[in-house]
């Protein structure tokens, strides 16, 4: 190939090249959000309520489990806001001198979701033979809430339960998902999740362990980020976590 | 191509390569100056992972290479339009993302699939063993071994092995005396993609067999784990680069394996 050409291909692959980077930086005037996979039918919800004036800033909403999310800030995502689905992952993130405001958002009660037809009636039910249960990961704030449950259990049933456990996912949607298709009899997942859905119902366990959602205003983040966090952080709301199955915390 | 100094054609390539091993070179430099690979040699977990990733994928190896040659030299030696059909659908778990493979194995094989339905009923459950994790791991990588051997079956001369079989083998034995020596490279280098495919497996692994500790969490779903747990990314790289290390001396004695030693190079 003689230098014109040479050259000219050398152009178009700089070109295209460049087009990629162009694509990579993301609009300065966005906001984003990291929220738990269980917040996927509130945090919509709350945005929708927020009073936008004529130049807001775009929101943009990305789930995930709120562990996944944690380590993706702590490696240097451009994240303004973050709500985990518990206080530990928030901790994580200030120990390392990221977090410039925390707020508690809500409470979320773990439940037992059961197919509707389900002949499971309360928790001893999860003891039997032949049961398959699906869990979070011990890192996912819902499976660290269910070793929480499992440890207050007396210790022959613990045992039992541990042993019908087939599968520790990554995020609490994987875990409800497992329950919905039917490959397992029983998920630990949160109240809200069930009322979520249609086909499942809550078996409830007689153990009062909570998680506290603890929203997150991430440093760096910019001014318009730190109004629309008071206001996700605000009392107006209590009425929308309430409806979506959390309890609302008094703010302190 | 006749060297003309530097143009595009040497450098872009030259960078393209160094693409390639900078990732490499940063895993193994992250190791070594902020992991903790002894902390994670010594964890139980860890060896677990490792132990099963490397049995399901020796495992899943030898199901391809014992049921796909045999597939693979039909394939290639029957001239139908039906064959030819085949192959390519042979070729779709290369395009589908792995979790789609997953959700797929699921409808078919899950307790309430269309499959797996039927064998519950008899008692046999195949989502979340084991044996769920070779399943989707040959299903995304046998492919890669079968596309290898096709190839190789399909180039070779078929007239030798005429020739064996008037001389009077049998055919088994001019499979393994004539066939093999001429298609082994083929087939070595598919084994060692298939193997390898297998041991990355992910997205199908976590949906059709789920992660325990022991059971079926293998190491890519351990590093995953590792990763977004308080251990993070130090931990991760640490039990990433126990997987390289173990990988890569595998892979070399199995390519040791692959040197032809038959009569004919």
């Amino acid at each position: 190939m003689d230098g014109r050409r040479s050259r000219a291909a050398g152009a178009v692959t700089l070109l295209l090249l460049s087009l990629l980077l162009v694509g990579s930086c993301s609009a300065d005037d966005t906001i984003q959000i990291f929220a738990a996979s269980s917040l996927q039918d509130v945090i919509p919800k709350i945005i929708d309520g927020y009073p936008k004036t004529g130049d807001a800033p775009k929101i943009e909403i990305v789930y995930g489990g709120s562990q996944t999310l944690a380590t993706q800030i702590e490696l240097g995502a451009a994240t303004a806001i973050f709500l985990s689905a518990n206080s530990i992952q928030v901790d994580r993130l200030e120990s390392h001198g990221l977090v410039k405001e925390r707020m508690p958002l809500a409470t979320n009660r773990l439940v037992i979701a059961v197919p509707n037809d389900s002949s499971l009636a309360d928790i001893t039910g999860l003891t039997a033979d032949g049961i398959r249960l699906a869990i979070g990961a011990v890192d996912v704030p819902v499976g660290a809430l269910t070793q929480r449950v499992f440890a207050s259990l007396d210790e022959s049933m613990q045992l039992q339960i541990r042993q019908n456990v087939v599968t520790e996912d990554p995020n609490v949607r994987l875990v409800l998902s497992r329950v919905q298709i039917g490959e397992v009899d029983a998920a630990f997942v949160y109240r809200s999740d069930v009322i979520a859905v249609d086909d499942l119902r809550a078996i409830e366990i007689p153990i009062d362990v909570q998680n506290i959602y603890t929203g997150a205003l991430i440093k760096k983040a910019p001014v318009s980020a730190a109004e629309l966090f008071a206001f996700i952080s605000s009392e107006v709301n209590s009425s929308i976590w309430n409806e979506k199955g959390f309890e609302t915390v008094s703010s302190q | 191509m006749i060297s003309s100094g530097w143009n595009w054609w040497t450098i872009l390539p030259v960078l393209f390569g160094i693409f390639f091993t900078l990732p490499l070179i940063g895993l193994i430099w992250f190791a070594i100056t902020d992991g903790n690979v002894a902390a994670e040699l010594g964890s139980r977990t860890t060896w677990d992972a490792l132990q099963l990733s490397i049995v399901t994928a020796t495992l899943t190896l030898f199901l391809a290479v014992l049921l796909g040659t045999p597939l693979a030299y039909l394939l290639a030696t029957s001239n139908t339009g039906w064959s030819r059909l085949v192959a390519t659908l042979l070729d779709l778990p290369l395009v589908l993302p792995p979790v789609v493979s997953g959700i797929a194995l699921l409808t078919v094989f899950g307790r309430t699939g269309y499959l797996g339905g039927l064998l519950s009923e008899v008692g046999v459950t195949l989502s979340f063993t084991t044996a769920a994790v070779i399943l989707a791991q040959l299903f995304v990588a046998a492919p890669y071994y079968i596309r290898a051997a096709y190839g190789g079956f399909t180039a070779m001369d078929h007239r030798f092995e005429g020739i064996a079989y008037t001389l009077g083998l049998s055919r088994w034995k001019t499979f393994r005396n004539v066939t093999l020596p001429l298609v082994w490279p083929a087939l070595a280098g598919g084994a060692v993609l298939c193997w390898a495919r297998a041991l990355g497996e992910l997205g199908a692994t976590l949906l059709f067999a789920g992660s325990l500790p022991g059971r079926t969490q293998t190491m890519p779903l351990a590093i995953l784990s590792a990763f977004e747990s308080t251990a993070g990314i130090a931990g991760a790289v640490s039990i990433a680069i126990i997987l390289v290390v173990s990988a890569f001396l595998l892979m070399v004695i199995l390519h040791r394996f692959a040197t032809p030693s038959g009569a004919y190079r």
